[in-house]
């Protein structure tokens, strides 16, 4: 795509010396980011029971937070973890805006394949114009997102997702319906488009659609999948508000969409995803775990740390709500999906009764 | 789709205008930081010892990638060569990326060494 060629399939950044810098930003947040929590989540756990007699999760997330902000080790990790995420953008951003003028024509001349709907008089919602986990311009208001969120992505991948293989483990572990009849297929929330794709190498005869709310993702998601010669389409709509008919699709992927929206969002979307499923139709979700048990005092300070300073403005509403309630009360089935090599994230299965 | 109610509807406005007061678009990286000491300048310092972290590391990674292409160049014996072309065209093999990624790795491991080995007590 760009003169420096391919990381895997992630375009390089315009210069070496970006491409260091951002390496080290990439090992720095795995040793001394999130390597170093282990020591800030024992202090001030340890002060907390001290200071506050328990290590309860019913107590005042304000005085858990007033206990582990006495602590200078906390407010150093904070201060990495923001540093370095301000340095991960930044660097980033700078890299690719020299091209942007290369970079937007290729993506209009993209669009001339007709496989990008961009439908007129969308309005944004206020809800998405945020710099998720501080990306400048957020997903939706600088028309480089999409290679912004590449390669930043790669960054918070370490390099175990410069060809795709996170989102081809998602595809390739995307549920079918029972019947086996596969014609249509929704990566919802689909960002630049990377599981889109995966999901047309899974089901090579079905009609495969990405939608996301980010007009400049889906952009470079077609240019993408132009480029790879994959036959995909993209449509800039709302995960709430989907232009299809009921019952159009076969198959609806999410992969850690929820827990960017919030909550009444959350069951918009679902209650939408079962709208346009057929009977027999399958959801497939890939998401952020929900609290389902006490959290200690050092997790709820993280994900709060995290919701204030990167960024993440609804994880906490997601994390605490019944999430599998949310899914049961929209009318869908639902059990466990299955294993992904993330630990990490719930895979759920939720199917339209039949 | 089911409609909300109007108390429901203000108080999502409500919700959403205090977001964007807390998270406005351009507020973020480009905004006036953060701030986690009680000292600002202690924030400055450790800010300015990142990027000097990652200035150093960018140094000794293109002196990394130098090393590989003059060896290149010697082995061709005699080309005229773009030197610094090729240094930006540079595609590193896998054994070549995982050793850059190993020193990377050594590096940050002892410039924040201190942060994970030393003890620390309950009023740090």
């Amino acid at each position: 795509m760009l003169a420096r060629g391919h990381d895997g399939l992630t375009p390089r950044t315009t210069r070496l010396s970006d491409e260091s810098y951002l390496d080290f930003v990439e090992t720095f947040r795995g040793i001394a980011g999130y390597g170093s929590f282990p020591v800030v989540a024992a202090t001030g756990d340890a002060l907390v029971e001290e200071k506050l007699g328990s290590l309860s999760s019913d107590l005042d997330l304000d005085d858990v937070n007033e206990v582990f902000n006495s602590t200078a080790i906390a407010k150093t990790w904070q201060r990495i973890m923001r540093t370095h995420q301000e340095m991960n953008w930044r660097r980033v951003r700078d890299s690719y805006e020299p091209v942007q003028d290369e970079l937007v024509e290729r993506m209009e001349k993209a669009a001339d394949n007709g496989n990008l709907v961009i439908q007129p008089g969308f309005v944004t919602p206020d809800y998405a114009r945020r710099e998720i986990h501080l990306q400048p311009g957020g997903y939706t208001e600088h028309p480089l997102a999409g290679i912004i969120y590449h390669y930043g992505t790669k960054v918070f991948y370490a390099g175990m997702n410069d060809s795709d293989e996170v989102q081809i483990e998602v595809a390739n572990t995307t549920t079918a319906p029972a019947d086996g009849k596969v014609k249509k297929v929704m990566d919802l929330a689909c960002s630049i488009g990377q599981g889109t794709i995966a999901l047309k190498q899974r089901f090579p005869d079905a009609e495969v659609w990405g939608l996301d709310v980010g007009e400049p993702l889906v952009k470079y998601a077609n240019l993408l999948a132009h480029e790879r010669g994959v036959d995909v389409k993209f449509i800039q709509a709302l995960s709430e508000d989907m232009p299809f008919e009921d019952g159009d699709f076969d198959i609806v992927s999410a992969y850690i969409l929820f827990h960017e929206v919030p909550v009444h969002i959350i069951s918009e979307t679902v209650q939408e995803v079962f709208r346009v499923l057929r009977p027999g139709g399958v959801f497939s979700i890939f998401e952020f775990p929900s609290a389902t048990q006490n959290l200690p005092p050092s997790q709820r300070f993280m994900i709060d740390y995290d919701s204030k300073n990167n960024c993440e403005p609804y994880s906490p509403g997601f994390v605490y709500a019944d999430f599998h309630k949310i899914i049961k009360d929209a009318g869908f089935e639902l059990e466990q999906g299955p294993k992904n090599s993330n630990p990490f994230l719930q895979t759920l299965i939720a199917t339209k009764p039949a | 789709m089911s409609e909300a109610d109007p108390d429901m509807q203000q108080a999502m406005h409500d919700t959403a205008a205090a977001e964007a007061d807390q998270f406005p678009v351009g507020g973020e990286i480009d905004g006036p930081g953060k701030q986690y000491f009680e000292d600002v300048v202690i924030d400055n310092l450790m800010d300015a010892f990142l990027e000097l972290s990652a200035a150093v590391w960018t140094i000794r990674d293109r002196n990394i990638v130098l090393e590989q292409v003059l060896s290149t160049v010697l082995a061709e014996q005699g080309k005229t060569v773009d030197l610094g072309a090729m240094i930006e065209a540079y595609q590193p093999t896998p054994e070549v990326k995982a050793a850059r990624a190993a020193e990377r790795a050594e590096m940050v491991k002892n410039v924040f060494a201190s942060f994970s080995k030393r003890t620390v007590n309950k009023t740090n």
